[in-house]
C-alpha cells in the first residue's frame, strides 16, 4: 500500500479512529496487525521473512541480554549473520553472482552457480537495519531487551516507517508503544500538516520533475548534454521530495497517533559542505553508520589515513546498502571521496587561502552552498543513470553541454510552481526563523488559506499516476 | 475508552475546527472547479477543445478515431473531395483504443455518422499502464456523460472517490485550459478539422523492428475495441479498420494487428493493413518520424484510403 493512494487515506483514517478508541492494552495488537495488513498489501509471502528476523533478533535479543563474556558476543554475530544473511540472499545474491560470471568469463570459464529468480522485498533494508540495531544495542546495554514479542514485533513492522524509515533506535521507539497516548489536539494538527506538506513533496514535486527526469535518463543517448544537466538538476529535488516526502508523511502518522520517530531530513540543499549535507540528509540512515560502523572502526581517533580510510568505506558501504549495483558503489565512493577531500583541503589548503581571498561572508556562504549542490548532483548521476555505461555516457555529454534544451514545457511549467513553494518554506525555515511559517501561521485566515493553496496544488498538479516511492527499492 | 475520547476537550475541537476546515475545503474546491469548468469548455484551440468538439459538437459524415497517427494520417482535403462528405479527425496523440471508444460512445449517442474510419496501431493491445493513466483527459467529461464513466473508472477503482472533488478533473489542465482560452494552439500548429499537418522528411534508413515483439495482450483494451466495433454496427455506421504505415519492417505480422484483423473479419468489417505498404513504408521522403507520415504522404495515403471506400474495395479483404 502506498502512501501517495487513497487506500492508504482510508487505512490511516480507520486505524487511528480505531488505535484511539481502543484502550491502551489492545493498541498494539491494532497496530502489529495493521502494519501486517500493511506490509502484506505489496507482496504477501514475504512478510514470512521479516517474521524470520523478528524471531531470530527476538530471541537473540534476550539470549545477549542474558549471556556473558564470549557468549553475548556470539548471539550478536548469530543475529547480524542472519540480518546480513537474508540482505545477501535476496539483495545481493544475483549481483555477485553476476560479477563473478563476469570475472569467470574473462578466464573462459562458465559460471555453474545459478541465478536467483526472486524479488526483493519492499524496504529490506530498512527494517534489518532497524532491527540490528536493537541487538547492537542489547549488546551495548544501551537497551533492555523486550520480553514482549507482539511489542518487539511491532518495533520492527510499525507500518508509519516499516517500507523506508526512519530508521529507528529501541531507544527511542520501544518504550513509547508502552506509554498510552491520549488523543492530544496539537499533535493530531501538526501530524496531519505534516503529511500534507509531505503529500504535497511528493505528487506536486517529485512525480511531476520524475516525467522529465525519466525521459532524459530513460534514453540518455538521444538527449542534450544540457538537458540531462537539467534533469539531473531535477532528479536532486525529486528524490529529496520524494524521499523527505515520505518521511514526513510516516512521521506525521506517527505523531497523530502519539509517537515520535526522528528527524530524517533537515534542508539538506542549503548545506555549505559535503559533511554538512550528510548530517542533513537521511539523518536516520548516516547516524546508523556513524554509530554502528564508522565509530566501530576507529572513527576519528585513529592515526589520520586510516580515519580517511574509515570515511570512504562507510560512504561505499552506504552505496551498497542503497542498491546491488555498482552505479550505487561508485555513488558512494564518489561521496566518500568528497568528505576525505573536504578534510584534506582543511587541514592543508584553506589555512593558507581563507585570509587571501576577501570576500563577505554571505556570499563565500551562497558559494559553497552552490558548490556542495553541485557536488552531490554530480555524484546523483550515478545514483539515477540505469547503468555505469550510462552514467558515463550522461557525464561526458554534460561536460560537452552541446545541443539544445529539451523543452516539455507543461511539466516544467508544473514542477518549477511546486519548486517555487518548495525552496519557499526551506529558505524560510533556514535564515528567517523569527517569523511564523505559513502552515502553522497563528492568524487562522493565513493558515487555512496556505492549507486550501496546498490542496488546490495537490489536485490540480499533482500527479495521480500511483508511483512508487524511489527508496521503497531499497 | 470511547467516552474518554467523546470527553476529552482536545478532541472536541478537533471535530470542530474539521468540520471547518471541510466546509472551507467544500466552497474552495466547488467555486475552483466551477471556474475551471467554465473556462474548459470556452476554449478555442488546443487538444481539449478537440476532444470537446469530437464529444459534443461534431455532425460530420465521416469520423476518424485513433491516437496520434490517425490525426495526422488522415487528410480532410482528400476525403471531402473523393467521397464529397464532411469530415472530422478526432484522433489524439498519446491515447489510443481505450479513448477512442469513450469518444464514439459520446460522438453515437447524439449523432450517426455515415462513415467511421478507426485506425489502429501496432501493439494497440499491449498491456501499457499510461494508457489508462492518459483517460485522464477525459475527466472533465465524467460528470455530463455517463457513456464515458466505465472507461474512466479503469483508471482505478477510486477514481469515483477522487472525482468528488470538482478541482480534480482538471488536474494537470490548468496550462492548456489558459492556452486554449487563446489562439496560441492554432498558432503554433494549424489543424484542419482535427487533423494536424507535420512537415519533415527522415535521413535516416529503415531497420527492421524487433522491440518486444512477444507482448502480452490486455483484455480490456480488447473488449474495448470489441465494444467500438459493436456500437458502430449497432448504430448502422460503415466502419473500416485501418492499420497506416510505419516507416521500419517488422520482421512478423504485428500480434494486435493480427487480433484486431481476427476481430473486425468476426463482424464483417472492412480491415486494411497498411503498415508495411510498399508505396510508403522504408521511405524516409514520406515520413515525418518513424511512426508518423508528413503531410505530403498522409495527403496521399488518405486520398487512397478514400478511393478504396468509394470503391467499395473494403470486403472483408486483408490486402
Amino acid at each position: 500500500m502506498l502512501f501517495n493512494s487513497i487506500e492508504f487515506v482510508i487505512f490511516f483514517f480507520l486505524v487511528t479512529s480505531l488505535y484511539f478508541i481502543l484502550p491502551h492494552k489492545y493498541r498494539w495488537f491494532l497496530l502489529l496487525a495493521a502494519s501486517c495488513y500493511f506490509y502484506m498489501a505489496f507482496v504477501p509471502v514475504y512478510i514470512l521473512i521479516l517474521f524470520f528476523t523478528i524471531v531470530i533478533d527476538y530471541f537473540a535479543g534476550i539470549w545477549i541480554e542474558e549471556a556473558q563474556g564470549k557468549k553475548k558476543r556470539r548471539f550478536l554475530v548469530l543475529s547480524l549473520i542472519a540480518n546480513i544473511g537474508v540482505l545477501a540472499v535476496f539483495k545481493y545474491y544475483n549481483f555477485l553472482n553476476d560479477n563473478l560470471t563476469f570475472l569467470l568469463h574473462g578466464a573462459g570459464w562458465e559460471n555453474p552457480i545459478p541465478y536467483l529468480s526472486i524479488l526483493l522485498p519492499i524496504g529490506l533494508s530498512f527494517h534489518t537495519f532497524q532491527a540490528m540495531s536493537y541487538t547492537i544495542e542489547v549488546y551495548r546495554g544501551h537497551q533492555k531487551a523486550e520480553r514482549h514479542f507482539g511489542i518487539y514485533s511491532l518495533y520492527v513492522m510499525f507500518y508509519p516507517q516499516l517500507v523506508a524509515g526512519p530508521i529507528e533506535r529501541p531507544q527511542n521507539l520501544l518504550f513509547q508503544f508502552r506509554t498510552e497516548h491520549r488523543f492530544d489536539y496539537d499533535r493530531v494538527v501538526s501530524g496531519l500538516r505534516l503529511m500534507l506538506w509531505g503529500f504535497f513533496k511528493k505528487l506536486v514535486i517529485a512525480d511531476r520533475l520524475a516525467i522529465y527526469v525519466n525521459a532524459a535518463y530513460g534514453n540518455p543517448e538521444e538527449h542534450t548534454g544540457l538537458t540531462l544537466a537539467v534533469a539531473t538538476m531535477f532528479f536532486a529535488f525529486q528524490i529529496y521530495c520524494d524521499f523527505s516526502g515520505y518521511s514526513d508523511i510516516a512521521i506525521g502518522a506517527a505523531r497523530v497517533m502519539g509517537y515520535d520517530l526522528m528527524k530524517n531530513f533537515n534542508r539538506p540543499y542549503l548545506s555549505a559542505s559535503i559533511s554538512e549535507f550528510w548530517s542533513r540528509w537521511h539523518i536516520s540512515l548516516s547516524t546508523w553508520f556513524k554509530d554502528y560502523l564508522y565509530i566501530s572502526l576507529g572513527g576519528n581517533r585513529v592515526p589520520i589515513p586510516r580515519w580517511y580510510f574509515n570515511l570512504f568505506i562507510t560512504f561505499l558501504i552506504s552505496g551498497l546498502w542503497h542498491g546491488a549495483n555498482w552505479t550505487y558503489i561508485i555513488w558512494g565512493a564518489l561521496n566518500g571521496f568528497y568528505l576525505v577531500f573536504a578534510l584534506i583541503r582543511t587541514r592543508y589548503i584553506d589555512r593558507h587561502l581563507d585570509n587571501k581571498v576577501p570576500l563577505p561572508a554571505w556570499i563565500k556562504k551562497t558559494g559553497n552552498i552552490l558548490m556542495t549542490f553541485v557536488l552531490i548532483c554530480f555524484s546523483w548521476i550515478f545514483f539515477r543513470a540505469a547503468s555505469v555505461q550510462d552514467a558515463f555516457l550522461i557525464v561526458k555529454k554534460i561536460f560537452t553541454l552541446k545541443g539544445p534544451l529539451f523543452t516539455d514545457f507543461t511539466q516544467m511549467f508544473y514542477g518549477l510552481i511546486g519548486l517555487g513553494f518548495l525552496l519557499g518554506r526551506e529558505i524560510k525555515h533556514e535564515y528567517f526563523k523569527n517569523t511564523s511559517p505559513l502552515l502553522e501561521h497563528q492568524n487562522p485566515v493565513i493558515r487555512y488559506a496556505t492549507y486550501m493553496v496546498l490542496i488546490a496544488l495537490i489536485l490540480l498538479i499533482g500527479v495521480f499516476d500511483g508511483s512508487q516511492f524511489i527508496y521503497f527499492q531499497f | 475508552m470511547l467516552t474518554q475520547l467523546l470527553t476529552n476537550k482536545g478532541f472536541k475541537k478537533f471535530l470542530l475546527r474539521l468540520g471547518i476546515f471541510l466546509l472551507v475545503l467544500f466552497v474552495v474546491d466547488f467555486v475552483t472547479g466551477s471556474l475551471l469548468r467554465k473556462l474548459y469548455f470556452k476554449q478555442e484551440s488546443g487538444p481539449d477543445y478537440e476532444t470537446i468538439y469530437a464529444m459534443e459538437k461534431s455532425r460530420e459524415e465521416l469520423m476518424v478515431f485513433g491516437s496520434s497517427r490517425a490525426r495526422n494520417h488522415y487528410h480532410p482535403q482528400a476525403f471531402e473531395e473523393i467521397l464529397d462528405l464532411s469530415f472530422y479527425n478526432a484522433g489524439r496523440n498519446g491515447n489510443f483504443i481505450l479513448y477512442s471508444n469513450a469518444v464514439a460512445q459520446a460522438v453515437l449517442k447524439r449523432h450517426r455518422p455515415k462513415i467511421v474510419l478507426l485506425d489502429i496501431v501496432a501493439h494497440e493491445f499491449e498491456y501499457y499502464a499510461p494508457n489508462y493513466e492518459k483517460l485522464s483527459v477525459l475527466l472533465p467529461f465524467y460528470k455530463t456523460h455517463p457513456e464515458i464513466r466505465a472507461t474512466v473508472d479503469l483508471r482505478g477503482q477510486f477514481e469515483p472517490v477522487k472525482l468528488c472533488f470538482q478541482m480534480y478533473p482538471f488536474n494537470s489542465t490548468l496550462l492548456s485550459i489558459g492556452l486554449g482560452n487563446t489562439q496560441f494552439y492554432n498558432k503554433k500548429d494549424p489543424v484542419i478539422r482535427g487533423y494536424s499537418p507535420i512537415n519533415r522528411e527522415l535521413t535516416q534508413q529503415a531497420v527492421i523492428d524487433t522491440n518486444n515483439l512477444h507482448y502480452e495482450i490486455d483484455s480490456v483494451q480488447v473488449k474495448s475495441y470489441l465494444q467500438f466495433i459493436q456500437s458502430c454496427k449497432k448504430a448502422g455506421v460503415d466502419l473500416y479498420v485501418v492499420c497506416s504505415p510505419y516507416f521500419n519492417t517488422f520482421p512478423v505480422r504485428d500480434k494486435s494487428v493480427l487480433l484486431a484483423e481476427e476481430i473486425a473479419k468476426k463482424y464483417h468489417i472492412p480491415f486494411w493493413d497498411h503498415s508495411q505498404d510498399p508505396a510508403f513504408s522504408g521511405d524516409p521522403k514520406n515520413f515525418y518520424d518513424v511512426r508518423h507520415l508528413n503531410e505530403p504522404a498522409s495527403l496521399r495515403f488518405s486520398r487512397m484510403i478514400a478511393e478504396k471506400i468509394k470503391s467499395s474495395e473494403g470486403s472483408i479483404a486483408h490486402d
